[in-house]
C-alpha cells in the first residue's frame, strides 16, 4: 500500500504542475490550429430514461489524449473535437461502464445517447461511504449500497459519513437536528443553521415553520421534557426513515437557486422508483428495533412503476427503562408513469406518505407515590404530492417543464399530565384580559393536564422551465421558475385549565394556534448553467438569482412588501486530462459564493402574548370566605415587528484530483450568517397599585374587603420579556477533504479518508439588555444596563476518519473498519462586558454609564463581575474510536446478514486540566440486521 | 483486571468474616461500664448538680443515657451503667455549681471520649476530665430551624411551613425590631478556595430578612420566643401533615410572586436579596448556614447593601471533568454584628463549615444522605440546660454539633 500512496503523491505533484502548463501545451498542439472542429453532444440516461448527471464522459484519441467532461444535471455534455477516431466512454458509480469506438467526421451524428445500466455486481465500485459529487459545489452523495452497509435507524445516522462527521451511539430519546459544517453548540439561540437546512424529498421541501409543539415554562420547570422540543430548529431527523431512500445528496456548499428558504445547507432525498424486489429488513441494536418491508412493481411496457413500503422503529433511551421510548411508523405509496414519444417524454409521479413519531416519558407511579406524571408527544404527518415533468427530446431551445405540488397536514399532539401538590398556599389569576381582576386560590393538590394541539398545514407548489442553447464553444441551459409555500396551523394550541396550572409561576394562558394568520412565501428564480469548452479545458458556470417575498403579513412588520435577493455563483474548471506513468489524471478547480435566506417561523413571527400579573391586594384572612386577591394584568405582545429573515453568505474554493481512479477533493469554506434568530431580553415598565390593608379590622369584616376606599401607593417595576431578534451571528470556516482510493484488486480493498477542520464562532451581534436581580430593602433595582459584548463562543474540531473496506464477492462478504480520530477539540468563551456603556432608567430614558454611576449605591449593581480566568481556551487532546461493519450475502444476494459495532476499540486517554485529571470514555454500541431481497 | 480480581477476593472474604461474626454471637452477660468524671480543675469546690452521659454504640448507632451519679472523693464522681459489649463514643453534659469570689455560681460542664471498648462479662472502667463550657451569647439565639418542610399525604414536598424560632436567652427584655435573619452564600457541602478569604471577619450572605419596627415595637421577654414563618397560615388547610403557623409573629411575603399569599394579621419581613429570583427560601436539604444579627450603629439596609459588597472568585474542581474558574457576588456581614449562627449540613456530603469557628465550630442536620426522604417534618432544636436558679437556658457553646438536637420533632407541630 505504501508504494501505491507514494506513487499517488508523486502523481499529485505532477498533476498540479501539468495543470498549470497544460493550456500552453494545448496551444502547441498542431491539431488545435485547425478550425474544422465537430460539436458533439452526449446525453446519458439510466435504463428508466432518467438523466444521469455527473457522469464522466471521455473521448480518447489515437494519441492517447483524453477529452473528459462531467454531464450536467440534464445528463448532457458538449464536446468540440477534431475529426478522427476516438474511444468514447461513460462512467458512473454503480453502473456498468459504457465504451465504444467511433469515427468522427463532418457527417457523423452530433448527438449520442447513452443508456447506462446498473451493474448487477458492481465489484469495482461498491461505495460503502459518502462520495463527493463532481458537481460545481461541494456536496456528498450517499446511495443505497452505502446505507445498507451503514445499517441506519434514521436519517441522522447517515451524517456520520460526511467530512467532519463521526459515528457514535444513536440518541433516539430526543430530537436529532442537523449541523452541517459546524461544531454545534447546545443553545436555542444558535439553532438557525439547523432550521436553515432544507430537506427536500422528491422535489418538495419539508416545512417545519408551523411547528409550535412546546409547553410554556417547561424549560425551567420540566427540563427533561423540554429536550423533546424542536420548535425553530428544523427537521427532527429521527422521523426520516432511510429504507425508502434510493440516494441522498447533501449539499454543503452553495445550492442552486431553485432551492430556497434555507441558509446553511440542502438535503435532497430521492426515493426508490421501480424495481421488482420485495425488500424486508429487520434490525435490532442495543436500544432499538426496526422492521421494514417494501415492494416495487415495474411494468416496462407501460412505463409504470409502483412502490410501496412501510417501516416501524421502536427505540428506548435505555433498554432497562420501559417508561421512556420513541416509536416511528412510516408508510409510503409512490406511482410513476412515463409517456414516451419521439419528440418528448412526459412523466407524472404521485405519492402518499404517512409518518408518525411518538415520544413517551413517564415517571414510575410506584416511585411517585402512585401519582400520575407522564408526557406523550406525537407527530402524525400525512403528505401527498405530484410531480409532473415534460421533457423535450432533441436540440431545441425549450427543454423541459417541471412542476411539483405537495400538500402536508400534520396532527401533532402533546399531552402532559402531572400530579401537582402545592408547596405552599398559592393563588392564580384566571383572567384572559388585561386589567384589574381577582385571583383565585389554587387547590392543595390536583392532576394538571396540558394539551398542545398543533395541526400544521403546509402546501408547496413549484413550476420550473428549462431551456438550452449552444454555440460552437458553449452549451447553456437556463432554468426559470417560481415556488410558493403556505404554512398555517389549524390546531387549538395550548389548552389547559387556568385554575389548575401545570407549573407554578409561569402565568401562562391558553393560546390558540388556529388564530395565527397563514404564512405565504413566494420565491422566484432564474439560473444559467453554462459549459464553456476551451480545447480540452471545460468551464462550468452556474449563476443564478433567487428572490423571496412574503405575503399575508401585516403592514406593521418591516418584512411587509420587502424583497430579498440571493445571488449564487458556482464555477468549475475541469483541466485537461493526461496520463502520467500510464495513469489517467484529471483535475478540476471550483469555487462559488452566494447568499441564502430563510424566513422566520410562525413561532418567531407570532409568539404567544406574554402575561404579567401584579398582586395589588393580597388578603388571606383566616376565614376563607373573607379572602381577597386582586391582580393587575398586563398583556405584552412580544412580537418583534422589525424581525428580518436570516441571511447567510457562503464562499468556498475546491480542488479535485483523480489519479487512476484515486480521488482527492479538498474544500476550504467560509460562511457568515450575521442575522440568525435568537431571543433577546427587552425590559418594560409596569405600574400597579399596592393596597394598604392596615386600616381594615379583620375581625369586623362581613365580606371580602372592598377596594374602593382602600388607600394605595403606585408601584413601578421593570419586567423583561424575550423577543426574537436577528442578533445571532454564526461564522463558520473550515477545510473538508475526502480521499477515496481505487479498490486495490489484489486485496479487494478500498481506503477512504475523510476529515475536516471546523472553526465555528457563535456570537451575539447586538448589545445586551440586562437588569441584575438585586433587591434592597424590599425595593428592586429599576435600572437596565446595556452591555456591548456578550461572550463569543469559539469552537474548533479537527478529525479524520480512516475507512478500510473490503468486498469479497466470491464469498459474498463485505466488511469495513473505520478509525475515527479526533485530533483536537478546542473551545473558548471570550470576554464579556462587565461594565455597561449605557443604562436605562425605569421610564426607558437612556443615560451614559460613567465613573460617577459606578459610585451610585444602586447603579453600581449594573457592573457585573466575571472571573476573567474563565475566558480561556479549553482543549481536549487526541482520542480515537473504531467502528466495524460486516455484511454477508447469502443465497445469491437474496438474504444478507449484517452487523455493526460502533466504538468497538477506543483510545480515550485521560488528560489533565490544571492538575485535575479528566476521564473520558466511549462505550461500544452494537446491533445486527437481516435483509431480504426476494 | 488484576485489581478487580483482588478486590473480588477481598470482598468475598469480608462477607465470610461478617457472617462468622453474626454466627458466633452469644447472649450478653452482665457487662457494665464505670465512668469516673473529674470536675474541672479551674473552679473551686465544684458540686455536680446534673449529669447526662450519652453512650453511642459505634456500629449500631444505638444510644444509652445515664444520669445517676455518686460522689467519689473531692472533685470526682462516678457513674455505672450496664452496657452491651462493643465500642462506644461518649458525650457528657452536666451542670456544676462552684464558688467564685465567695458567691455560688453555676455553669455547664462537658466532656467527651471516643472509641471506648466495652468487653464482654467485665466491669469496664474509664476516667475522663471535664471542663467548663461557657454560654457565649447574651442576646437572642436561634432556638430552632425547621427548614425541611413536610410531605403532603401524596408524598410531595411542602415548604410553606418552614420557620425559624428565635429566643431571648437573657434575663432581660430584648427588642426584636431590626433583627436580621440571613443565609449563607456558600454551601457546607462544597468547599472552594474563595478568594479573597474573609471568613475570619465576615459571614458571606446572599439574603437578609429584617424584622420591621422602629426599635421598641416588638419586645421579647426573657426566655420568650418569636417565630418567623415562611407563610403564617394554618397549613393544615392545604396539607394535613403540616401545622398551624397562623400565630407566627412574622412571615415572609413576596409581593413579586403573583402566587404568594399574605396573612394580614402577621407583619411581613423586609427582604434584601442577591439571589437570581430575589426570593427567600430555606435550603430544604440543609446545605446552607443561618445566622441572626443586627446592623452596626448608623447602618441601614441600603448602606449595608452598598458598602458590604463582596465578589468571591474560586476554582470549581469537578473530579473527572476538570476545573472551572467561577465568580460569585455576595454581601459580607461582619462577624461582630452577628448574635448567633448555626451551620447545617449532612453527613454524606459535609465539606466544611461556612462561618468563622468563633461563631459556630460545629454543625447540625436533618437527614444523613443527599435528598434523604426521612428528613421531612424534622427540625434542629437547641438543647436546654437547667440553671440552679430554676431558669432553663438554651445551650450555646458556639458548637452546633453539641448545642443542637438534630432531627427533632418541630416544636410547633
Amino acid at each position: 500500500m505504501t508504494p501505491l500512496l507514494n506513487r499517488f503523491i508523486k502523481t499529485l505533484i505532477a498533476t498540479a504542475l501539468l495543470a498549470v502548463f497544460s493550456p500552453l501545451q494545448a496551444r502547441e498542439n498542431p491539431a488545435a490550429t485547425r478550425n474544422d472542429k465537430i460539436r458533439v453532444t452526449v446525453e446519458v440516461t439510466d435504463s428508466l430514461h432518467a438523466p444521469l448527471p455527473y457522469t464522466t464522459i471521455s473521448f480518447t484519441d489515437a494519441d492517447g489524449h483524453i477529452f473528459a467532461a462531467v454531464s450536467d444535471k440534464e445528463g448532457s455534455t458538449l464536446f468540440s473535437l477534431h475529426e478522427g477516431s476516438y474511444v468514447m466512454a461513460a462512467e458512473y458509480i454503480g453502473y456498468n461502464t459504457y465504451r465504444r469506438e467511433l469515427q468522427l467526421t463532418q457527417h457523423s451524428p452530433t448527438v449520442y445517447r447513452i443508456v447506462l445500466h446498473e451493474s448487477a455486481v458492481a465489484i469495482r465500485d461498491v461505495v460503502v461511504t459518502a462520495s463527493e459529487t463532481k458537481g460545481t459545489t461541494s456536496s456528498s452523495t450517499i446511495d443505497r449500497k452505502a446505507m445498507e452497509h451503514l445499517q441506519p435507524s434514521s436519517f441522522a445516522d447517515l451524517l456520520s459519513l460526511l467530512p467532519g462527521g463521526s459515528a457514535s451511539k444513536p440518541l433516539l430519546g430526543s430530537p436529532n437536528t442537523i449541523h452541517l459544517r459546524e461544531t454545534g453548540i447546545s443553545s436555542s439561540d444558535y439553532a438557525t443553521s439547523a432550521l436553515g437546512t432544507s430537506f427536500v424529498i422528491d422535489g418538495a421541501p419539508i416545512s417545519t415553520d408551523a411547528n409550535m409543539q412546546y409547553i410554556p415554562g417547561s424549560g425551567t420547570f420540566d427540563s427533561e421534557i423540554s429536550y423533546n422540543y424542536f420548535v425553530n430548529s428544523g427537521v427532527d431527523m429521527r422521523t426520516l426513515s432511510t429504507d425508502q431512500i434510493e440516494s441522498v445528496e447533501i449539499v454543503r456548499g452553495i445550492p442552486s437557486v431553485q432551492y430556497g428558504d434555507l441558509t446553511s445547507g440542502l438535503v435532497k432525498i430521492k426515493r426508490r422508483k421501480g424495481g421488482h424486489q420485495l425488500n424486508a429488513r429487520f434490525k435490532a441494536d442495543m436500544a432499538s428495533k426496526l422492521f421494514y418491508a417494501g415492494k416495487g412493481f415495474e411494468i416496462p411496457r407501460r412505463n409504470l412503476t409502483v412502490n410501496v413500503g412501510a417501516d416501524l422503529l421502536d427505540a428506548k433511551s435505555d433498554p432497562r427503562n420501559k417508561l421512556e421510548n420513541f416509536k416511528r411508523v412510516t408508510g409510503s405509496l409512490r406511482v410513476d408513469k412515463k409517456w414516451d414519444s419521439d419528440t418528448h417524454q412526459t412523466s407524472l409521479g404521485l405519492h402518499l406518505d404517512y409518518t408518525g413519531s411518538f415520544d413517551n416519558k413517564k415517571k414510575d407511579p410506584e416511585l411517585n407515590n402512585h401519582n400520575i406524571d407522564d408526557y406523550k408527544s406525537q407527530y402524525n404527518r400525512l403528505n401527498c404530492g405530484i410531480n409532473f415533468e415534460y421533457r423535450a427530446k432533441g436540440e431545441g431551445f425549450f427543454r423541459s417543464l417541471e412542476s411539483t405540488a405537495s400538500f402536508d397536514y400534520s396532527k401533532d399532539l402533546i399531552r402532559r399530565r402531572r400530579f401537582v401538590s402545592i408547596s405552599k398556599p398559592m393563588v392564580t389569576p384566571v383572567n384572559m384580559e388585561a386589567g384589574e381582576f381577582d385571583a383565585v386560590p389554587i387547590e392543595a393538590s390536583y392532576t394538571a393536564r396540558m394539551t398542545v394541539d398543533g395541526r400544521p398545514l403546509s402546501a408547496f407548489v413549484k413550476w420550473m422551465a428549462s431551456f438550452a442553447f449552444s454555440t460552437a464553444r458553449s452549451r447553456s441551459s437556463i432554468v426559470a421558475g417560481a415556488d410558493w409555500s403556505l404554512d398555517k396551523n389549524l390546531g387549538r394550541g395550548q389548552v389547559f385549565d387556568m385554575t389548575r396550572p401545570i407549573f407554578s409561576g409561569v402565568a401562562a394562558r391558553p393560546y390558540p394556534y388556529n388564530k395565527i394568520p397563514a404564512q405565504h412565501d413566494l420565491g422566484m428564480f432564474l439560473e444559467d448553467n453554462t459549459t464553456l469548452t476551451m480545447g480540452r479545458t471545460h468551464l462550468d458556470i452556474m449563476a443564478g438569482l433567487r428572490v423571496l417575498t412574503m405575503f399575508n403579513i401585516a403592514r406593521k412588520y418591516a418584512m411587509h412588501g420587502d424583497f430579498w435577493f440571493d445571488p449564487r455563483v458556482n464555477l468549475r474548471l475541469s483541466l485537461p486530462g493526461f496520463t502520467i506513468a500510464g495513469h489517467e489524471v484529471t483535475t478540476a478547480l471550483s469555487g462559488g459564493m452566494g447568499w441564502h435566506t430563510k424566513s422566520p417561523t410562525m413561532n418567531q413571527l407570532y409568539p404567544a402574548p406574554r402575561y404579567y400579573d401584579f398582586m395589588q391586594l393580597n388578603y388571606f384572612h383566616t376565614n376563607a370566605a373573607l379572602r381577597r386577591f386582586n391582580v393587575r394584568t398586563y398583556i405584552t405582545d412580544p412580537t418583534n415587528y422589525r424581525l428580518m429573515p436570516a441571511r447567510n453568505f457562503k464562499w468556498e474554493v475546491r480542488g479535485d484530483v483523480t489519479v487512476a481512479g484515486n480521488r482527492l477533493s479538498l474544500t476550504y469554506f467560509e460562511e457568515d450568517m450575521k442575522s440568525g434568530f435568537r431571543s433577546a431580553a427587552t425590559y418594560r415598565k409596569y405600574s400597579y397599585k399596592a393596597y394598604d390593608y392596615s386600616g381594615i379590622d379583620g375581625s369586623q369584616l362581613m365580606e371580602p374587603p372592598s377596594l374602593e376606599q382602600m388607600p394605595y401607593t403606585t408601584q413601578n417595576v421593570l419586567r423583561s420579556y424575550s423577543a426574537t431578534t436577528n442578533g445571532s451571528r454564526t461564522s463558520k470556516k473550515g477545510v473538508e477533504f475526502t480521499f477515496s482510493s481505487q479498490r486495490i484488486a489484489a486485496l479487494r480493498t478500498r481506503v477512504t479518508i475523510t476529515g475536516a477542520w471546523f472553526r465555528t464562532e457563535y456570537s451575539n451581534s447586538e448589545p445586551i439588555h440586562y437588569s441584575p436581580s438585586v433587591l434592597i430593602d424590599n425595593k428592586e433595582l429599576g435600572y437596565v444596563g446595556i452591555y456591548d459584548d456578550d461572550s463569543h463562543y469559539i469552537r474548533e474540531i479537527c478529525n479524520t476518519n480512516f475507512m478500510v473496506d473490503t468486498d469479497l464477492p466470491r464469498i459474498g462478504l463485505g466488511f469495513s473498519l473505520t478509525f475515527q480520530c479526533q485530533w483536537l477539540t478546542r473551545d473558548l468563551n471570550t470576554h464579556r462586558s462587565s461594565r455597561p456603556t449605557h443604562y436605562l432608567d425605569i421610564d426607558g430614558n437612556r443615560f451614559p454609564f460613567t465613573e460617577a454611576s459606578e459610585q451610585d449605591p444602586y447603579l453600581k449593581w449594573l457592573v457585573v463581575h466575571y472571573n476573567e480566568k474563565s475566558f480561556r481556551w479549553h482543549s481536549i487532546p487526541f482520542a480515537m474510536t473504531t467502528n466495524l461493519k460486516v455484511t454477508k450475502r447469502l443465497f445469491g444476494e437474496k438474504l444478507s446478514a449484517a452487523m455493526f459495532i460502533t466504538q468497538m476499540l477506543n483510545y480515550t486517554p485521560d488528560y489533565k486540566v490544571e492538575g485535575v485529571t479528566v476521564r473520558r470514555s466511549a462505550t461500544p454500541y452494537f446491533g445486527m440486521e437481516l435483509n431480504f431481497k426476494l | 483486571m488484576t485489581k478487580f480480581f483482588k478486590f473480588f477476593i477481598a470482598a468475598t472474604l469480608l462477607m465470610f468474616a461478617a457472617c462468622s461474626d453474626d454466627n458466633n454471637e452469644v447472649p450478653p452477660a452482665k457487662t457494665s461500664l464505670t465512668l469516673h468524671i473529674n470536675m474541672p480543675i479551674s473552679v473551686e469546690q465544684p458540686q455536680l448538680k446534673q449529669l447526662d452521659a450519652v453512650f453511642t454504640e459505634v456500629t449500631s448507632g444505638q444510644t444509652t443515657h445515664a444520669k445517676e451519679f455518686t460522689a467519689a472523693g473531692e472533685g470526682s464522681y462516678t457513674l455505672t451503667t450496664p452496657l452491651k459489649a462493643g465500642t462506644y463514643n461518649l458525650a457528657v453534659n452536666g451542670v456544676v455549681s462552684y464558688t467564685l469570689n465567695g458567691a455560688t455560681q453555676e455553669s455547664y460542664i462537658e466532656s467527651s471520649r471516643e472509641g471506648i471498648t466495652v468487653t464482654e462479662g467485665q466491669t469496664n472502667e474509664v476516667r475522663i476530665e471535664s471542663s467548663i463550657s461557657t454560654l457565649s451569647s447574651d442576646d437572642f439565639v436561634i432556638e430552632e430551624i425547621f427548614f425541611t418542610g413536610t410531605l403532603t399525604p401524596e408524598g410531595k414536598q411542602y415548604y410553606g411551613d418552614q420557620y425559624v424560632k428565635i429566643t431571648n436567652n437573657t434575663d432581660r427584655t430584648l427588642y426584636a425590631d431590626g433583627l436580621i435573619l440571613m443565609d449563607s452564600e456558600f454551601l457546607t457541602v462544597s468547599k472552594y478556595d474563595y478568594t479573597p478569604n474573609i471568613m475570619n471577619e465576615y459571614f458571606t450572605i446572599s439574603n437578609t430578612l429584617i424584622i420591621p419596627g422602629s426599635g421598641k415595637e416588638y419586645p421579647v421577654a426573657p426566655g420568650e420566643s418569636i417565630v418567623i414563618a415562611d407563610t403564617a397560615v394554618d397549613h393544615r388547610e392545604y396539607n394535613s401533615r403540616s401545622m398551624d403557623l397562623s400565630k407566627a409573629d412574622f412571615e415572609y411575603y413576596n409581593p413579586r410572586d403573583d402566587e404568594d399569599i399574605d396573612n394580614p394579621d402577621v407583619p411581613n419581613m423586609i427582604s434584601s436579596s442577591l439571589g437570581e429570583d430575589m426570593m427567600w427560601t430555606f435550603h430544604n436539604r440543609g446545605f446552607k448556614s443561618y445566622a441572626i444579627g443586627r446592623f452596626g450603629e448608623g447602618v441601614t439596609a441600603e448602606s449595608f447593601a452598598r458598602d458590604n459588597f463582596y465578589t468571591a472568585e474560586y476554582k470549581m474542581v469537578v473530579p473527572d471533568y476538570g476545573t472551572f474558574p467561577m465568580s460569585t457576588d455576595a454581601w459580607k456581614f461582619p462577624n461582630a454584628w452577628i448574635t448567633d449562627a448555626v451551620n447545617l449540613s449532612i453527613e454524606e456530603l459535609f465539606a466544611w463549615i461556612v462561618t468563622s469557628p468563633t461563631l459556630d465550630s460545629g454543625w447540625s442536620y436533618c437527614g444523613k444522605v443527599d435528598r434523604d426522604q426521612t428528613r421531612y417534618g424534622k427540625s434542629v432544636i437547641r438543647k436546654r440546660v437547667n440553671m440552679a436558679d430554676g431558669r432553663t437556658l438554651l445551650k450555646d457553646t458556639n458548637n452546633s454539633t453539641v448545642d443542637f438536637a438534630p432531627e427533632s420533632t418541630p416544636s410547633l407541630m
